[in-house]
C-alpha cells in the first residue's frame, strides 16, 4: 500500500504509529512519514589517496620482510654467508633495535622489567641452540619440493593472517606460520649452526621487527614511510642479486599494492551505500564508569 | 462335562532347577578331570616332557630372532617409507637391547625349564581347564617382552598425540578451557609462542616414525591377545556346558518339560472324554540356554568403535574383561 493517497485511507482520524490501538487503517498502511528516519552513509570515512598509500606501506614492507628473509636463506644455503658473521650481525641489530625501542619509549612505565626481557632472550637462545641439531635432521626424509611448497604456504599464511591493524602483540597464527616455514627452510641448511642462525634471523624479522615498527609509528610518525621504503628497497635489492626476474615481479607487486589498490579503494568509495535507522542495534556511547562507584 | 486330572509334581520347580545346576557342575568337573588325566597320561608317556622342554628354548630364541629382524627392518627403510633416521636408530637400539636382555633371561632359565614343566604338567590332574589356563599364562610369560614393547610404543605415541593436539591449539591461538570443557581463544606471550611452534614442528615431523613403531607392536600384541582370548573362551565353554542336562534330555526327555500336550484317547458320546497327557520336552537350544552354568566368563569390554578410538589415540587396551561379582 502506498503512502497516504491509497484507497483505504479515511481522512477523519490521523494514523498513529502504534501497535496497541485498533485503528481503522489496514495493517500494512504507511503514511507520508514512511522511512523519514532513514539515513545513508552517515559514518562513512572519506579516504584520501595519499593517506591510504601511507598506510599500505605496512603491507608492502611486510612482503619485503619475507623477501629479505628468503634472500638471507638463499645466500646461506649457497654457502656464501658465514653463519658466525651473520650471528654477530643479528646480535648487533637486536641490541640496536632494543636501544631504539627504549629511547622511543621515552623511559615511561614499562609493563615488562629488563630482567624479564633478559630471561626471554636467554630462553630463546638456549632452546634454539639446544634443539638445532634435532631441527637440522627433521626434514631429511622429506623431498625438497614438499619442503619448499610447505614453506611457501606457511609464509603466505603469515602474510594473510598478519594483524595489520594492531601489529604490536604479534598474532598467534601469523607468527607461528612464519616460524614453521622458517624451520622447514632452516632444516635444509648444511650445518646445525646455520640452522641456529636462520632461526635467530627469523625471530628478529618476524617477531621483533613489527614491534619496533609499531613503536616507531606511534612516536615518530614522520619516519615510518622512510622505514617502509628502506625495507622495500632492501627486499627488492636482495632478491635482485639472486634472481632479477623475481626482483622485477616483486617491485611490480609492491607498486600495485601501494599505488593501484588505494586508487581502487578510493574509487569504489563512491558506490558505498549503507543505510542506518532506528532499527539498528543500540550502541552505548557514554562512559558508564560513573555508575561503578 | 469331562475333565482330566493332571498330576502335580511333588517337588517345587525351583529346587529341581538348583539340583540340576549342581549336577551339571559336578558332571562338568568330572569330565574336566577325566580329560586332564587323559592329557597327563599322553604327556608323560614317551618322555614327551623333556622333548617339549628341549624345543621350548629354541622356540623362544627363534621368536626373539624374528623380533630382531623385524626391528632391523624398521631401522632401515621399511616398505619404502622414509623415517627420521636419528629417532629410528634410537628407538631401534632401545628395543634391541631389551631383546638382548630377554634372551639372556631365557638362557639363564633353561636348565630349570624341564623340571618346571614336569611339575606344571602334573597340574593337569586338576582338570583340562586348569591346564589350558596354565598354558595361557605360560604363553603370556614367554611373550612378556612383546607386551613391554607394546606399552612403551603406546605410551610414546599417546604422549605425542596429546602434545600435538595441545600445540595445534596454540598454533591457532586457542586454548582448552578446563572449566567450561571447550576451546577458547587465548593471547600467548612471545616466548610461549616461539617454544610452542618449535615443539610443534619437531613433534609433527617425528610422528610417522613413532606411529610406525606403535603400529607394529600393537599388531603383535593384538595377535597375543587373540590367542589368549581363544584359550579363555574354550575354558569358559568347557566349564559352562551343561553336560548333565543334555544327557538327561537325550536319555530321559520326560524329566525336562516345557509343557504338556494332550492326546484324545477315546471320544464316544455317553462316556467321559479320555485324554492322554504327554510331556513336551524342552528343545535342546533351550536346555543350553536355561541350564548354563554361570561362570567367570570373559567377554570383550569395549565395542568395536571404542576399541578403534582407543587404538587411534594410543590408550592401552585390555580387551578381555572378567565378569566379577562386585561392580566398579
Amino acid at each position: 500500500m502506498g503512502a497516504d493517497s491509497g484507497p483505504g485511507a479515511p481522512a477523519a482520524v490521523p494514523w498513529r504509529k502504534v501497535l496497541y490501538e485498533r485503528q481503522p487503517f489496514p495493517d500494512n498502511y504507511v503514511d507520508r512519514r514512511f522511512l523519514e528516519e532513514l539515513r545513508r552513509n552517515i559514518r562513512v570515512r572519506q579516504y584520501r589517496y595519499w593517506a591510504v598509500v601511507r598506510e599500505t606501506g605496512l603491507i608492502a614492507q611486510q612482503v619485503s620482510c619475507v623477501a629479505v628473509f628468503f634472500t638471507l636463506w638463499s645466500y646461506m644455503e649457497q654457502g656464501e654467508l658465514v653463519p658466525s658473521a651473520v650471528l654477530w650481525v643479528c646480535l648487533g641489530c637486536a641490541l640496536l633495535g632494543y636501544g631504539l625501542y627504549e629511547i622511543l619509549g621515552g623511559f615511561c612505565v614499562r609493563e615488562r622489567t629488563r630482567l624479564a626481557d633478559l630471561q626471554s632472550a636467554t630462553i630463546f637462545l638456549a632452546f634454539t641452540f639446544g634443539f638445532s641439531p634435532v631441527l637440522k635432521t627433521l626434514t631429511e626424509s622429506v623431498s625438497t619440493d614438499t619442503v619448499h611448497a610447505m614453506s611457501a604456504v606457511m609464509l603466505l599464511a603469515h602474510l594473510v593472517s598478519f594483524p595489520y591493524a594492531q601489529p604490536s602483540p604479534p598474532g598467534s597464527l601469523s607468527l607461528n606460520a612464519a616460524l614453521f616455514g622458517s624451520v622447514c627452510l632452516a632444516s635444509r641448511l648444511p650445518g646445525a649452526l646455520h640452522t641456529f642462525t636462520m632461526l635467530s634471523c627469523a625471530l628478529l624479522v618476524f617477531a621483533l621487527w613489527p614491534c619496533l615498527l609499531h613503536r616507531v609509528r606511534e612516536r615518530a610518525e614522520w619516519s615510518f614511510p622512510w622505514a617502509a621504503v628502506l625495507v622495500c628497497l632492501a627486499g627488492v635489492g636482495g632478491l635482485g642479486s639472486l634472481w632479477p626476474e623475481g626482483a622485477l615481479l616483486l617491485s611490480l607487486a609492491l607498486l600495485t599494492l601501494t599505488l593501484v589498490c588505494p586508487l581502487l579503494l578510493v574509487h569504489l568509495q563512491r558506490h558505498k551505500d549503507n543505510i542506518h535507522g532506528p532499527w539498528d542495534e543500540a550502541e552505548i556511547r557514554e562512559d558508564l564508569s560513573r555508575f561503578l562507584n | 462335562m469331562a475333565w482330566a486330572c493332571i498330576a502335580v509334581s511333588r517337588t517345587a520347580p525351583l529346587n529341581f532347577h538348583d539340583d540340576l545346576i549342581k549336577a551339571n557342575i559336578f558332571v562338568s568337573f568330572l569330565v574336566d578331570i577325566a580329560l586332564g588325566l587323559l592329557l597327563i597320561s599322553w604327556l608323560y608317556r614317551e618322555n614327551r616332557i623333556s622333548k617339549l622342554a628341549d624345543t621350548l628354548v629354541p622356540v623362544a630364541d627363534r621368536v626373539a630372532k624374528e623380533l630382531q629382524e623385524l626391528l632391523e627392518w624398521l631401522m632401515g627403510a621399511p616398505a619404502g617409507l622414509k623415517m627420521n633416521r636419528a629417532l629410528d636408530q634410537v628407538l631401534g637400539r632401545f628395543f634391541l637391547y631389551h631383546i638382548h636382555l630377554w634372551i639372556s633371561y631365557i638362557h639363564l632359565m633353561s636348565p630349570f625349564i624341564e623340571r618346571i614343566l614336569w611339575y606344571v604338567g602334573l597340574s593337569g590332574c586338576l582338570g583340562l581347564t586348569f591346564a589350558l589356563s596354565i598354558l595361557s599364562d605360560i604363553v603370556a610369560l614367554l611373550t612378556f617382552h612383546i607386551y613391554c614393547f607394546y606399552v612403551y610404543g603406546a605410551r610414546l605415541y599417546c604422549l605425542k598425540i596429546y602434545g600435538l593436539s595441545s600445540l595445534w591449539r596454540l598454533f591457532r591461538g586457542k586454548k582448552w578451557n578446563v572449566l567450561r570443557q571447550r576451546v577458547d581463544s587465548c593471547s600467548y606471550d612471545l616466548d610461549q609462542l616461539f617454544i610452542g611452534t618449535l615443539l610443534f614442528t619437531i613433534l609433527l615431523f617425528l610422528l610417522p616414525t613413532t606411529a610406525l613403531y606403535y603400529l607394529v607392536f600393537t599388531l603383535l600384541r593384538l595377535v597375543m591377545v587373540l590367542f589368549q582370548g581363544v584359550i579363555h573362551l574354550s575354558v569358559d565353554f568347557i566349564n559352562s556346558l551343561p553336560l548333565f542336562a543334555i544327557g538327561l534330555r537325550i536319555c530321559r526327555p520326560y524329566r525336562l518339560a516345557e509343557g504338556v500336550k494332550f492326546k484324545v484317547l477315546c471320544q464316544e458320546p455317553g462316556t467321559p472324554l479320555h485324554l492322554m497327557m504327554e510331556i513336551n520336552p524342552l528343545k535342546c537350544s533351550s536346555v543350553l540356554q536355561c541350564y548354563r552354568t554361570p561362570t567367570y566368563s570373559c567377554y570383550p569390554k569395549d565395542s568395536w568403535a571404542a576399541l578403534c578410538k582407543k587404538l587411534f589415540v594410543g590408550e592401552l587396551i585390555y580387551p578381555w574383561k572378567q565378569k566379577t561379582a562386585k561392580t566398579d
